[in-house]
């Protein structure tokens, strides 16, 4: 046997002392229309929202098509969390070492042009072990401790400064004196408070996007994604944008799948700007060092080749709309797409109007448009057919079935009994956050204890 | 064609004046300086215009179209500025060149707005606006601390200027009555105002694609109703993160021209609170969320600060009689008042800005209109 599409476990939702829905469970099958029904307060929304992810369960599963809701424990996230953690505790490590001394040790130890990367690369290891360091202040080398309270030698010549750092690193070896004794402590301290601010930020970096991870496990986005999408009792739609746009937004996440960084158009976009400044600051600096006198005819050159790329750029962004994040043909396919699905509602005479300007029927009806642009497999629909008039409704019934038509499943919420009745396949019956009831139309209707919950009242009509 | 035109917007045409007026600057300069008796130089003011422009649309992009309020635009300003001053200075081995910089700047931007977005994006309005406060000023006290980088206090200078092919440089240097001779710094000025001109336009461009895109759809939803919006499979934390580190990328541009013009970082101080505040300033007064609305917010914002604020200076030395050195008669400490008089004003009278867009201006009249 397949699992159900949708699969709820034993969900519980506590405020507080207020228990909203209590040990759940619900099974819609593929290709049904299933509906909530209940009292109000009953915490029919409250499951909705458990469900999409707006509220984090007490306690309880959910489950689409046999996997749970929530993402997945995987290995690459530690190694995601340890690279956040790298992160903090490298800015841990150089607040801690002090970036400016370390600045002043590697960078203005040198002569500016005659200047060796690895050279530097050397001071900056030295100056992390907290050994003695040269400084080039007023054109005198000053040998120090890593801290510079003390002064070892003051000299003239690179060269003089090496074998004078030499000797203070044989001095701090061996210490003899007491202020030498002095010095390497402080060295030790240095390294000790170091190495502890850096674990200290890996520690800290990691819990913290660890925490994040918890706590964004399943949100709203990711249950989206993965196909629910659904309405909502009081609508909340984009006011401001137009009916198209509102669809619009929510098919948005197909044309970012489709928008990959494959797409040559893209990559050009992205990455010619880039790669050619990059190659200029490159080329720049090569002939700088290899040969200073053509450095002043490179620039010639090398605007020459920097403005024609730029001008590709360009054309290659208009042309394509690359910075549209989506081609100009993904556009207009989204939009001939959200305009039939806006027929398929029946609001193709509404394209260019404010959201806000529709009537209360054709905005539910542009709600239920939008979540289809999402391309669900399940549509949950919280109260569609509130404050339509009778025939609206019975014309939201026939959406619904052709909803179920099309392939989706959909599991509603509704006050309406004529709609509930008329087109569930399953229905289950909460009441004070539990399950009651679950069963047919025809079941539900004879239950004794649905009745009673309803005052004995089964229908309104 | 005429979809692309309409995708790309009107403004280029505004380039294509402004990069026509150029030529009649010096005339344009003449005229008004026999009118008032002072001299302007129009075309210094309009590179400065422009590159305000730039951080206003910086700004623009994450307090007008994503909604972050964010009160530490000039933080990242000086990033900018200061990634410009060490890479190329003489002093330092890197002399890269402006060209170089002019990469690595908006680079250095979007590194400092990642690392600051990342963990404080999820907060909500108020506490954003007091996180990115604290991080403008702990910037500002950290480049004047770091003295064996920044220079402390005194900056990083000179800022050279930007390489340019011998004959457009040579070309440059001359203007429509003759050569100038050996006057370098027209040269320079006039690259200055023709790069930060084209570096304009094509933000703009840019920019105006963007807020037609799918991205742009996700901001408008997101300032909308930010659950319905992650429900329909837009990430807003992602979305806010994009929008927060291009605008801090874009700021670190503005820095970079910012520098070269001035030949100078300037000191940290400069940017201070005050001028997040005037940037945010610029905004309020052209239209949030407007891309032509922060433009002539800029334009008004610098024109009234350069222009207008001297002419009135001097209008007030002759009426009190003479080179007067009393406080009252310097029109520049009257210029807070001034701006507080007119951001109070607009917010009574047209809280939308002088040029809003449309979508902006439905918003907060149906906020109004809720809240009355």
């Amino acid at each position: 046997m397949t699992a159900p599409l949708l699969q709820v476990d034993k969900l519980t939702l506590r405020f507080g002392g207020l228990t909203a829905v209590s040990e759940v469970d619900l099974r819609v099958e593929e290709g049904q229309i299933a509906a909530v029904i209940g009292p109000n307060g009953a915490g029919k929304t409250s499951l909705f929202n458990a469900i999409t992810g707006i509220y984090e369960p007490t306690s309880g599963e959910v489950r689409l098509d046999g996997q749970d809701l929530q993402e997945p424990m995987l290995p690459r996230l530690l190694l995601r969390w340890a690279l956040v953690g790298l992160g903090v505790g490298l800015i841990g490590l150089m607040t801690a070492a002090n970036v400016d001394s370390l600045w002043a040790a590697v960078v203005k130890a040198q002569d500016p042009n005659d200047f060796s990367v690895a050279h530097a690369l050397h001071d900056a290891g030295a100056y992390m072990a907290a050994q003695p360091r040269v400084d080039l202040r007023m054109a005198k080398y000053f040998v120090t401790s890593f801290d510079g309270q003390t002064t070892f030698a003051v000299v003239k010549t690179p060269e003089l400064a090496a074998t004078a750092l030499a000797d203070a690193q044989k001095r701090l070896e061996n210490p003899q004196s007491d202020d030498d004794r002095a010095t390497a402590g402080r060295a030790l301290a240095a390294l000790r408070v170091r190495a502890g601010a850096f674990l200290a930020g890996l520690l800290l970096g990691f819990l913290a996007a660890r925490a994040v991870w918890q706590r964004t496990r399943r949100t709203p986005t990711s249950v989206a994604l993965r196909g629910v999408a659904r309405t909502f009792q009081n609508i909340r739609l984009f006011h401001n944008m137009t009916v198209v746009e509102n669809v619009l937004v929510a098919s948005d996440r197909h044309l970012r799948a489709q928008a990959k960084l494959s797409d040559p158009g893209r990559l050009t976009a992205f990455l010619a700007p880039g790669g050619l400044l990059a190659l200029t600051v490159a080329l720049a600096f090569a002939v700088r060092k290899a040969a200073p006198d053509a450095a002043e005819a490179l620039p010639d050159v090398v605007l020459g080749a920097l403005l024609l790329g730029l001008l590709a750029w360009l054309v290659v962004i208009v042309r394509r709309g690359a910075f549209s994040s989506a081609s100009l043909d993904q556009e207009r396919v989204a939009r001939s797409d959200a305009i039939e699905l806006l027929k398929f509602v029946g609001l193709e005479h509404r394209l260019r109007d404010l959201a806000r300007n529709l009537p209360y029927g054709e905005q539910r009806r542009l709600e239920i448009a939008r979540a289809l642009a999402t391309r669900p497999r399940l549509l949950l629909l919280d109260e569609p057919a509130a404050g339509m008039n009778p025939s609206e409704t019975v014309s939201l019934m026939h959406l619904i079935r052709a909803i179920r038509d099309r392939g989706m499943t959909v599991l509603l919420i509704e006050h309406h009994m004529r709609v509930v009745m008329g087109i569930s396949d399953r229905i289950t019956v909460l009441v004070h956050g539990k399950r009651i009831a679950e069963g047919t139309p025809d079941e539900i209707r004879q239950n004794p204890a649905v009745i009673e919950a309803y005052l004995g009242v089964d229908e309104e009509q | 064609m005429a979809a692309l035109l309409k995708k790309i917007g009107g403004l280029p045409v505004l380039a294509l004046v402004l990069l026509a007026v150029y030529p009649f600057a010096p005339v344009l300069d003449w005229g008004l300086e026999a009118a008032t008796g002072q001299a302007l130089h129009i075309d210094r003011q309009l590179v400065n215009i422009f590159i305000f422009s730039l951080l206003a649309l910086a700004l623009n992009l994450q307090v007008g179209q994503a909604g972050l309020l964010q009160l530490g635009i000039a933080a990242f300003f000086a990033i900018g500025a200061f990634t410009t001053g060490v890479l190329t200075v003489e002093k330092y081995p890197f002399q890269i060149g402006f060209w170089g910089a002019l990469l690595v700047a908006p680079l250095a931007g979007a590194l400092g707005g990642f690392l600051l977005g990342a963990p404080t994006l999820r907060l909500r309005g108020d506490y954003l606006a007091i996180v990115t406060l604290g991080f403008g000023e702990v910037m500002r006290i950290v480049l004047l601390n770091l003295e064996n980088i920044t220079d402390g206090p005194r900056g990083l200078n000179p800022v050279p200027p930007p390489w340019l092919p011998t004959p457009i440089r040579d070309g440059l240097s001359t203007n429509v009555f003759g050569a100038v001779a050996g006057d370098a710094s027209v040269g320079t000025l006039r690259a200055m105002y023709f790069l930060a001109l084209i570096v304009l336009a094509a933000t703009v461009v840019c920019l105006n694609l963007l807020e037609k895109s799918r991205i742009g759809r996700a901001f408008v939803a997101l300032r909308e109703d930010e659950l319905a919006a992650s429900c329909m499979g837009i990430e807003p934390a992602r979305i806010k993160l994009a929008a927060f580190t291009g605008g801090a990328a874009l700021a670190g541009l503005a820095g970079c021209f910012y520098a070269t013009n001035l030949t100078t970082t300037a000191e940290p101080n400069t940017y201070d609170f005050n001028y997040s505040i005037m940037v945010l300033c610029c905004l309020i007064i052209g239209g949030l969320g407007s891309l032509r609305g922060a433009l002539l917010g800029a334009g008004l914002l610098l024109g009234f600060d350069n222009v207008i604020s001297p002419l009135l200076t001097r209008l007030l030395q002759t009426a009190l009689g003479g080179e007067s050195t009393h406080v009252m008669a310097s029109f520049s400490n009257w210029r807070w008042i001034v701006f507080g008089t007119a951001l109070v004003v607009m917010m009574r009278l047209r809280p939308e800005g002088l040029w809003p867009s449309s979508r902006v201006a439905e918003e907060l009249h149906e906020t109004q209109e809720e809240s009355a």
